[in-house]
């Protein structure tokens, strides 16, 4: 096995596949692959895809006050979940920018569940806990308690309902839970189709369950791989307190008629007067290419390469561009001479 | 109601990130800080109080609206309608 030094072990190392290599995400030990990426990313794409997503951030926010909160200050209407429902949210900042995307979950009333990225785990709780004032509510990190997995793929529904009946009958967002087992059905605007919740000690139990129903292990290259091809943008390099939501795709998550939220009025400013800049698109490239890089027009920065993957016809990645040159089939370079060509949006 | 006062209070949300509370109750909360002024009792939760410390609360009666108003100066900014705050 690749390792990786000083960072918290994957859960599930000493029950993966010799080959199996890992990468680093924050401080997390992360799969990046199998073996073999390519058949791996068939799986998500055509199968029943299983993935460790241990090192995404999980918290809860318990307490009479604790819908209404998220409510105020969140981009979607949290007010409107219905117990064992769930939606995707944005916190921002007050000048519009991306704090954390996460899924709130209504367990119960007065109780939700927050799934987040995980990198930005640590703002996103200091800045809920500044919001908390008067309010009766308690966040609590339960990332070291619970783990997580990701279910993908057109197969993955008839695989899950095969050992967990209730599945094929969930809306997209709700939540089942089946011996202290959580399975959220994942919305149409993500990768994974199932997001598999369970207490860390049940987590290599729970794995080999889903193994033996038909899924097949693949790493996080595929996943990212298929959300490349989505133009899902992620934490680790599309979106970050630098960016606002409409430029990277996420207008979806915004809630245009539920009223105030923090940064609600630099959001609707920039959709009312069509001021956003810059657009998330796909770009394609045969030369090398890396997250962060800038993408010039002559002298002139015009985007910022974001998520990079590569694939048996080259590299493809996400990139934020400006407007004026974010039309499909544009040829532009980056800063370190790579020729990229825009080959789609987040349309 | 026999006994009560004004609440004055903030929580989280609206434009700039804070916004004001004010709602009239039956007695303090176990946490709040009583100020009294011509009579009347201004209730403000101890979380609060660091927001709002030497915030003036006046009445507006002018052309663009009738209402409480806020001259806080803890605010650094605050949302084209006024109803929220940063600091």
């Amino acid at each position: 096995m690749t390792t990786t030094n000083s960072f918290i072990p994957s859960p599930f190392r000493d029950i993966y596949p010799e080959g199996t290599s890992f990468i680093a995400i924050g401080d997390h030990e992360v799969t990046e692959h199998f073996g073999d990426t390519n058949s791996e990313y068939e799986t998500v794409v055509s199968g029943g895809a299983i993935t460790d997503y241990s090192h995404l951030g999980r918290l809860t926010q318990v307490g009479p006050d604790a819908v209404d909160l998220l409510h105020r200050v969140t981009t979607a209407n949290i007010e409107n979940i219905p117990v064992g429902g769930s939606t995707r949210t944005i916190l921002l900042s007050d000048r519009g920018r991306i704090t954390d995307v996460f899924r709130v979950v209504r367990t119960a009333e007065a109780e939700l569940l927050l799934l987040g990225s995980g990198l930005f785990k640590d703002e996103l709780i200091k800045m809920i806990e500044f919001y908390t004032i008067i309010e009766d509510s308690t966040l609590s990190d339960i990332s070291e308690s619970t783990l997580q997995l990701a279910l993908a793929g057109p197969e993955a529904e008839s695989l899950l309902g095969s050992i967990v009946p209730g599945v094929v009958e969930l809306s997209e967002g709700e939540l089942i839970e089946d011996d202290s087992v959580r399975y959220v059905k994942a919305t149409a605007d993500e990768a994974e189709a199932f997001h598999v919740l369970m207490p860390a000690d049940r987590a290599v139990g729970v794995w080999e369950r889903l193994i033996e129903a038909g899924f097949a292990p693949v790493g996080s290259q595929a996943i990212q791989r298929r959300r490349v091809d989505l133009a899902i943008p992620s934490a680790e390099s599309d979106y970050s307190d630098r960016t606002n939501p409409l430029e990277v795709g996420l207008i979806d998550l915004v809630d245009f008629e539920k009223g105030c939220y923090v940064g609600q009025e630099v959001v609707a400013r920039l959709d009312a007067y069509d001021k956003v800049q810059r657009t998330i698109v796909r770009v394609d490239s045969d030369g090398v290419l890396v997250s962060g890089e800038d993408v010039k027009l002559d002298t002139r920065t015009i985007g910022t390469v974001g998520s990079v993957i590569s694939t048996q016809d080259g590299i493809r990645a996400l990139a934020l561009i400006r407007n004026e040159f974010a039309d499909s089939g544009e040829v532009l370079m980056t800063a370190s001479g790579s020729v990229v060509t825009i080959s789609g949006n987040a349309e | 109601m026999e006994h009560f006062g004004l609440k004055v209070a903030v929580k989280g949300g609206g434009c700039s990130g804070l916004t004001y509370v004010l709602d009239i109750v039956e007695g303090p909360g176990s946490d709040d800080k009583v100020i009294e002024q011509n009579g009347i009792e201004v209730y403000v939760p101890k979380k609060a109080y660091i927001y709002l410390a030497g915030t003036e609360l006046d009445f507006s009666d002018g052309l663009n609206g009738k209402g409480f108003v806020f001259n806080n100066p803890n605010a650094s900014k605050t949302c084209g309608c006024g109803d929220s705050f940063g600091v």
